[in-house]
């Protein structure tokens, strides 16, 4: 589904990321984990075409990112207030969103339940615009947005980070309902190790822009091996 | 942003020490300095307006310093000199000194032209302290805006009716000083005063939560309905025109895009810029700004306008393009909106009109391109949430610069073509080539669009501020 080939991203001389081959198939949660500076965000960033890549290629569905842009269509995504506009009202924004993917009122209303008690009632139907939400809430709206679509693939970097302990627990129920349901590709970044090791069954351990650790094993074995590293 | 402060700065010393003989040649006989002493009130109501609309304590910096170790009056004290030094400060000094050493001092004394230039200086500098604490107490509620707005309609206008001078009211003041000292030391002492009010009243009033609750905004909802036959591009449309309501610095633009359809009555109702027979080869200079104002001034800026959301537009199909597409639509439609609201000009002729209608076509058909494409050259990130005043976010050369084609170019097609067959043809031909210019803007946009797409890793990487 996502085929990573010899992708490199320098900056000046020094080498940032530096990932040989990956593959990531479909319906997998990703999880990607690594200190500040691993290269997490910049990984996400290559694979949407946010930035471009000294070397290598990111492939979607055998469609190379930086050749045509179909694949966006497939592919939701939050990794900062960059992409969201943040001048608008959280419902404007998604029905903004409504109509550039071209869905219908009862589409969206349809997805919108399933944040019910993700939002807590402090997103939708407020005269606020998302600039002057709290920093838990604009995340809200970003991780929604990114899955507004239905996409295949959705790519969220610390989407818990900023979320109050309910709302991670909903966020990971959210996640696991629609990989189980719509086959949804999840790719994730995060520092919390407890959230991350508990809804991906894949983890790769990132340091200074390498894959130094591919760990499928099973949930237990996964905190242990990720405990001793971060200990070190 | 130094530089353009710089050139400001510049340009108002170079005028100011032509005053002297501007003010000679104006009145005449009449001597200079006590006609200027009766101009100086409106000199430094001026002052007051333009204080009350730029200045502001930058009390938000509290933040970075309340939790430190210093005492809060230290910190105030910093603050409040710190915002002495801006260039507003020193517009009395440039203003006046010139002549007070052209003119004063070989018609008075040395004396004289110290005391006299030091009590403007103390005046200007009083205003600083006095207008910083009236925006803080009273600047958000209506009322003190509006108390501000009266005043200054109240004194220009009875100058302008003619009714009373208060010009002249004020003149023995600044004739005291070109004898005594006591002027100077009334405002240096008004100074001092306007000082410790200001930090007695910051003092009292300098905790977080009253700062940064500040005036709650308004919540704005408005949509063009229009815009949503035309797909994703009337889409982009619709939020750029949300953005420009939402955020003051565009609101400020927009507000001076429609001041300027007045600029047309400064020109039009004076003949010597007329021309008795055919089209002044002025009146297409009018023209450009006014339909064109807003495309200048808003499309310098482009790309800057959406430095805080670029990833959203680079995240979605097509999403560079409409962004292209979706802003010509909305200067079309402010343009548009421009030119019926010049029609009144009518009113002094006919020819107006076309002059205005051609300058419009040419501005959508050629200039706007011309604008989107240089402002695609290394864009800047902005700050929309600052006001407009002074504030060079996001303006470089290229943005200073812009405005040489946007009037060079349609005068390159409208005098080679007036010069062979009148004024008439000179505007036709600029409607022809406007004209030409909006039938094949697709081409036009695909142009800027493709250019966009080609740098837009450089572009979003500078907006996220990585480089």
């Amino acid at each position: 589904m996502i085929s990573i080939d010899s992708l490199k991203k320098r900056y000046g001389n020094q080498l940032v990321l530096d990932i040989p081959q990956l593959s990531i198939p479909r319906s997998q949660c990703f999880g990607l984990v690594g200190n500040n500076g691993a290269g997490k965000t910049t990984l996400f960033r290559l694979i949407l075409d946010l930035i471009q890549a000294t070397e290598g290629r990111v492939a979607i569905e055998g469609e190379e990112v930086t050749k045509n842009e179909k694949w966006k269509h497939n592919v939701g995504s939050y990794l900062d207030e960059h992409m969201l506009l943040s001048y608008l009202t959280p419902t404007e924004y998604f029905e903004t969103l409504r109509k550039i993917y071209g869905l219908s009122k009862q589409d969206v209303e349809l997805f919108l339940e399933d944040f019910v008690e993700f939002f807590n009632g402090e997103i939708l139907n407020q005269k606020k615009y998302i600039r002057d939400l709290s920093k838990g809430n604009i995340k809200k709206v970003g991780i929604a947005a990114a899955m507004m679509n239905n996409p295949d693939i959705v790519i969220l970097d610390e989407p818990f980070e900023n979320l109050d302990p309910s709302s991670q627990i909903r966020l990971k129920k959210i996640i696991s309902a629609r990989q189980e349901a719509r086959q949804t590709t999840f790719l994730i970044s995060s520092h919390d190790l407890t959230h991350v090791t508990d809804i991906c069954e894949r983890i790769v351990l990132l340091e200074k822009g390498k894959a130094i650790r591919d760990l499928h094993e099973d949930k237990d074995r996964m905190v242990d091996i990720l405990d001793e590293y971060f200990n070190n | 942003m130094a530089f353009l402060t710089f050139i400001f700065l510049a340009s108002l010393l170079i005028i100011a020490s032509a005053l002297g003989r501007i003010l000679g040649k104006v009145i005449e006989a009449q001597p200079v300095i006590p006609f200027l002493n009766t101009q100086l009130l409106y000199f430094f109501l001026a002052e007051v307006l333009y204080r009350f609309f730029v200045q502001k304590l930058p009390l938000i910096e509290l933040r970075n310093f309340l939790h430190l170790p210093i005492k809060r009056s230290k910190i105030l004290h910093y603050l409040l000199g710190r915002s002495f030094f801006t260039p507003l400060s020193f517009i009395a000094i440039i203003c006046f000194a010139p002549i007070s050493l052209t003119h004063i001092r070989p018609a008075y004394s040395l004396a004289a032209s110290v005391t006299w230039l030091g009590t403007l200086i103390g005046i200007s500098w009083s205003l600083h302290w006095l207008m910083l604490w009236y925006k803080q107490k009273f600047g958000a509620q209506i009322l003190g805006i509006l108390t501000v707005f009266l005043f200054s309609l109240v004194t220009f206008g009875a100058n302008y009716l003619n009714l009373y001078n208060v010009g002249n009211l004020a003149a023995p003041f600044f004739g005291w000083a070109l004898h005594s000292s006591w002027p100077l030391l009334i405002t240096l002492l008004t100074f001092l005063g306007g000082y410790m009010l200001s930090f007695t009243f910051f003092k009292r009033n300098s905790y977080i939560e009253e700062v940064s609750s500040g005036n709650p905004k308004p919540y704005i909802n408005s949509s063009i309905d229009f815009f949503s036959r035309f797909g994703l591009p009337g889409e982009v449309a619709d939020l750029e025109w949300k953005l420009i309501l939402r955020h003051k610095k565009s609101r400020t633009y927009l507000i001076i895009a429609f001041l300027f359809l007045l600029y047309g009555l400064v020109f039009y109702g004076d003949p010597t810029y007329g021309s008795s027979e055919g089209i002044s080869y002025f009146y297409v200079f009018v023209g450009v700004f006014i339909t064109g104002t807003f495309m200048l001034q808003y499309g310098q800026l482009f790309l800057s306008w959406n430095s805080p959301s670029f990833d959203f537009y680079m995240g979605k199909a097509d999403g560079l393009r409409s962004l292209i597409e979706g802003k010509y639509l909305l200067f079309l439609v402010i343009s548009v909106l421009c030119l019926v609201l010049s029609f009144p000009y009518v009113y002094f002729g006919w020819e107006i009109l076309l002059v205005h209608l051609a300058c419009f076509l040419f501005n959508m058909g050629i200039s706007i391109h011309l604008i989107i494409y240089l402002s695609l050259w290394k864009p800047k990130p902005m700050d929309l949430g600052k006001g407009a005043f002074f504030n060079y976010e996001g303006v470089g050369i290229a943005q200073f610069l812009m405005a040489i084609p946007v009037v060079a170019i349609p005068y390159a097609v409208f005098i080679p073509a007036a010069m062979l067959g009148g004024g008439y043809v000179g505007i036709f031909v600029l409607a022809a080539i406007g004209l030409a210019g909006i039938i094949f803007r697709n081409n036009l946009m695909a142009i800027c669009a493709n250019n966009l797409v080609k740098n837009r890793y450089q572009i979003s990487s500078s907006f996220r501020q990585e480089s």
